[in-house]
């Protein structure tokens, strides 16, 4: 089985519902990055169609009449969001194309980082300003990820996304629910940061020199919690020596 | 193996930690806690939890996805490969150091400290006293 299917396969199984939405657009941002040759790909989501010219991993939107539209990667990611929230079930068709005329389009980073927070989230701006790593919303929408990334390593940190908020969920009344950070070792040297909240994710990789100043900023802030009996209630955390 | 115990190996490393407050010892095929230390008890239900919870995250293959955002080559062995070695967890209370040993790749150790440690200081402490609590074993 290759890469592509592994991950294929795990976007197909967390297709629920809650994060079906941000799903559809994270196979759309795939489709686009894998897409080298030229190629038109017809997106259909039950109600209608959205027509993108591939090349060189950048996509444009097609008219109607199938020429190239040069909006803005604000604008094309806008109605790329709005077709995924609309979306039933979303399918691609991909047809060979003629070379493109016009310049390339925009790449996937591209595309993510000029989402405007309204676009995504009618209730209004989520989390923080761009900032370095992938961040994702509490749905699952990526709302920035680091420029030059590929789908591949965005569906990763989807599914690294997906399955810590299941985890913590599970969890947070005994860890706490605001920051995780993750480092490695041994033949890696990376070191890597997550920071879980409720309204957005961050998911970052580090050198050691930022260590510091991201715990920092992300430390946790608020009232601890009240510990209770062990037999009095639903809390679990330790309430210390 | 040392004449100690691997409780009183935890208890002797806890006390490294600065405003430590648990050690525990875990076997993670089976999830199963083999040792902790408290500086005061727990009920039974929180330590199996805990055990579970720590198993899942370092065992979860989604998880250890993780680690290949950054790597331009994903393959499937690597997937199956073991994960992180070290991991902290920040909460609003307390800081968690979970820490895959070296010489039994199949167990961990879970050290709980206020948050008011130096997590640097956390993890030093725990990677100099791992040596003892792995002879133990």
């Amino acid at each position: 089985m290759d890469v592509n299917a592994i991950l294929d396969e795990s976007l197909k199984a967390f297709s629920r519902p809650v994060a079906s939405k941000a799903a559809q657009f994270i196979l759309m941002l795939s489709v686009i990055d894998r897409t080298i040759l030229p190629r038109q790909v017809i997106f259909s989501n039950g109600r209608g169609q959205l027509k993108l010219a591939v090349a060189e991993r950048k996509a444009r939107r097609l008219d109607d009449a199938g020429q190239s539209v040069a909006d803005s990667p604000s604008d094309l990611v806008q109605r790329m969001t709005r077709f995924c929230l609309e979306a039933d079930a979303l399918k691609h068709e991909i047809r060979p194309a003629k070379p493109p005329s016009s310049p390339p389009g925009h790449g996937i980073a591209e595309l993510v980082n000029a989402q405007q927070p309204a676009s995504v989230t009618p209730a209004g701006p989520v989390g923080e300003p761009h900032s370095d790593g992938f961040r994702f919303d509490e749905r699952g929408w990526p709302l920035a990820i680091p420029d030059a990334s590929s789908a591949k390593s965005l569906v990763s940190a989807w599914l690294v996304y997906l399955w810590m908020q299941s985890w913590l969920k599970r969890h947070d009344e005994m860890l706490g629910d605001s920051v995780l950070m993750v480092t490695t070792e041994g033949q890696r040297s990376r070191e890597l940061a997550f920071r879980f909240s409720p309204k957005a994710t961050q998911i970052m990789s580090l050198g050691s020199a930022e260590l510091g100043r991201l715990m920092a900023a992300w430390r946790v802030e608020g009232t601890p919690r009240q510990a209770q009996q062990p037999n009095g209630g639903k809390t679990m955390g330790m309430s210390g020596a | 193996m040392s004449d100690m115990t691997l409780h009183a190996a935890l208890q002797q490393s806890l006390r490294t930690v600065p405003d430590g407050v648990a050690a525990g010892y875990l076997d993670l095929t089976t999830g199963a806690l083999l040792s902790l230390f408290a500086a005061e008890q727990r009920p039974q239900e929180f330590l199996n939890v805990m055990a579970s919870a720590v198993t899942e995250l370092f065992e979860a293959p989604l998880f250890k996805m993780i680690d290949k955002i950054w790597s331009d080559q994903l393959t499937e062995a690597d997937l199956a490969k073991d994960g992180f070695g070290e991991i902290l967890l920040f909460g609003k209370e307390y800081t968690t150091l979970l820490k895959r040993c070296h010489k039994h790749e199949r167990h961990a150790v879970i050290y709980v400290s206020r948050k008011e440690t130096p997590p640097g200081i956390l993890l030093m402490e725990v990677r100099k006293s791992l040596p003892k609590v792995e002879e133990t074993v």
